[in-house]
């Protein structure tokens, strides 16, 4: 339980410096805006109680929201995305139900299950992101395109990253 | 009493939901006014810290760049030393200058973050409060004007660059001509807009943008950067005009803060005469 816990923190804070000083300061043309950081909420354990998944997504969100002037708007988006997760899990869940060992991640679930979780997640977490940004510029066709390119690439960088860290006894 | 408890207990999960929402956008809001100096943002202390370190590690890379980049400007700057002008005068009597009273003071900042790909991007420079660095001071670079100064910490300051959405700054076409209104579309970071220019001026690819002479933050004929292309504006009387700033953004990493040493005195003229209407 402890182990897990530190495991968690430790996951949150090498995605977070990931994102604050790599992929924010990645020299893309305006419309790649990839967030690596969902994957942190997606990984969290199964059975998390919803007002702790919530209150982790607050503050996970304001972290990053510190660290790019971007006050209020990934906490936002990521409240929305940790209050839908208990859906999308329950959406999605296999026949017979989850087990108590097993964990939303690649590792466990297979990729087709991890692909279609994960997609649906990052896809609600940048739609509501980007629309938040857009608004006061109204540029919409603009945030269309955003929303399309930055996710492809955020969901690119997600999978190669749980790729990367997939066990050999598993496969 | 009791219906209400236990509805509260039915729905936490949703109320909470609402309730963490509701602070995002409570801090949004917040953080939209402009002159407000925010609670948290990049120039608050943790992550200041942060950057600072990453920063001092990337420095290393691009030293050789900057080191040159100096060196240039440390000629440009020599130049206009007295000692390099010869003295044609003989006659010239030396006295102690009383007429020129100084103007301008600059602060030299480095850049300890920066974005450029948002719609509202940000610069952290690592001088602040105690260094003598004020809100809405005009910050610029060794290539042109950089943006102006929005919240300030003991040892920090955020900047809002020209590419951001709240940036707006007079600018004129070559030195005296007319004044316009730069500001930036959220576009590329190599562009920004003028606006203001009528059509009736004869204006041409290339001409050179400076800052205008009434704008108290910085001094007048900074450079801006080029006009890249215009069209009149079928609409109104304006061009509409792409200027190619002079600074690059993806590349700035040392910047002057514009200390304007006589601005309370215009702005309470200012304020005077207006209140007397």
């Amino acid at each position: 339980m402890i182990i897990d816990f530190f495991y968690q923190l430790i996951r949150f804070v090498v995605l977070v410096l990931i994102q604050v000083l790599i992929l924010n300061n990645l020299l893309l043309p305006g419309v790649f805006n990839p967030y690596i950081y969902p994957l942190f909420l997606l990984l969290l354990p199964i059975r998390m109680p919803i007002w702790l998944l919530l209150l982790v997504g607050f503050v996970a969100g304001l972290t990053i929201d510190l660290f790019s002037n971007t006050m209020g708007m990934h906490a936002a988006a990521s409240v929305l995305l940790c209050f839908m997760r208990p859906q999308v899990l329950k959406l999605i869940e296999p026949s017979g139900g989850y087990e108590q060992t097993d964990k939303p991640s690649l590792n466990h679930m297979g990729f087709r299950w991890f692909a279609t979780y994960a997609s649906i997640l990052v896809v609600i977490h940048h739609l509501f992101f980007f629309f938040i940004e857009t608004l006061e510029f109204g540029q919409f066709g603009f945030m269309l395109l955003k929303i399309l390119l930055s996710t492809s690439l955020s969901l690119l960088i997600i999978f190669l990253t749980e790729f990367f860290f997939i066990r050999r006894k598993s496969r | 009493m009791r219906n209400i408890f236990s509805l509260l207990v039915r729905y936490h999960a949703f109320m909470l939901f609402i309730l963490l929402e509701v602070s995002s956008i409570v801090l949004i809001v917040n953080n939209k006014s402009y002159h407000r100096a925010a609670f948290i943002n990049s120039s608050s202390v943790i992550s200041a810290k942060v950057f600072t370190v990453y920063n001092n590690f990337i420095e290393y890379i691009h030293l050789s760049q900057e080191n040159k980049r100096l060196a240039d400007e440390n000629a440009a700057l020599r130049n206009q030393l007295k000692n390099s002008f010869y003295d044609a005068s003989f006659q010239q009597i030396t006295v102690n200058d009383s007429v020129y009273k100084q103007l301008y003071k600059y602060i030299p900042a480095k850049v300890v973050n920066i974005t450029i790909n948002k719609l509202n991007n940000y610069i952290t420079i690592d001088k602040g409060k105690n260094q003598g660095v004020d809100v809405k001071m005009g910050v610029i670079g060794p290539n042109g004007i950089v943006g102006i100064v929005k919240d300030v910490s003991d040892n920090y300051a955020s900047v809002i660059p020209v590419l951001h959405n709240d940036f707006k700054v007079s600018a004129r076409v070559g030195a005296g001509g007319n004044l316009g209104s730069l500001s930036w579309n959220g576009g590329s970071p190599e562009f920004a807009q003028l606006d203001g220019i009528p059509k009736q001026i004869k204006i041409a690819v290339g001409d050179k943008i400076y800052t205008g002479s009434e704008t108290k933050k910085f001094p007048e004929n900074i450079l801006v950067g080029i006009i890249s292309s215009f069209t009149p504006n079928t609409n109104d009387n304006f061009y509409d005009i792409e200027v190619h700033l002079s600074t690059d953004f993806r590349s700035i990493s040392y910047v002057y803060v514009v200390n304007n040493l006589m601005k309370n005195e215009l702005e309470n003229l200012e304020q005077h005469s207006q209140n007397d209407n």
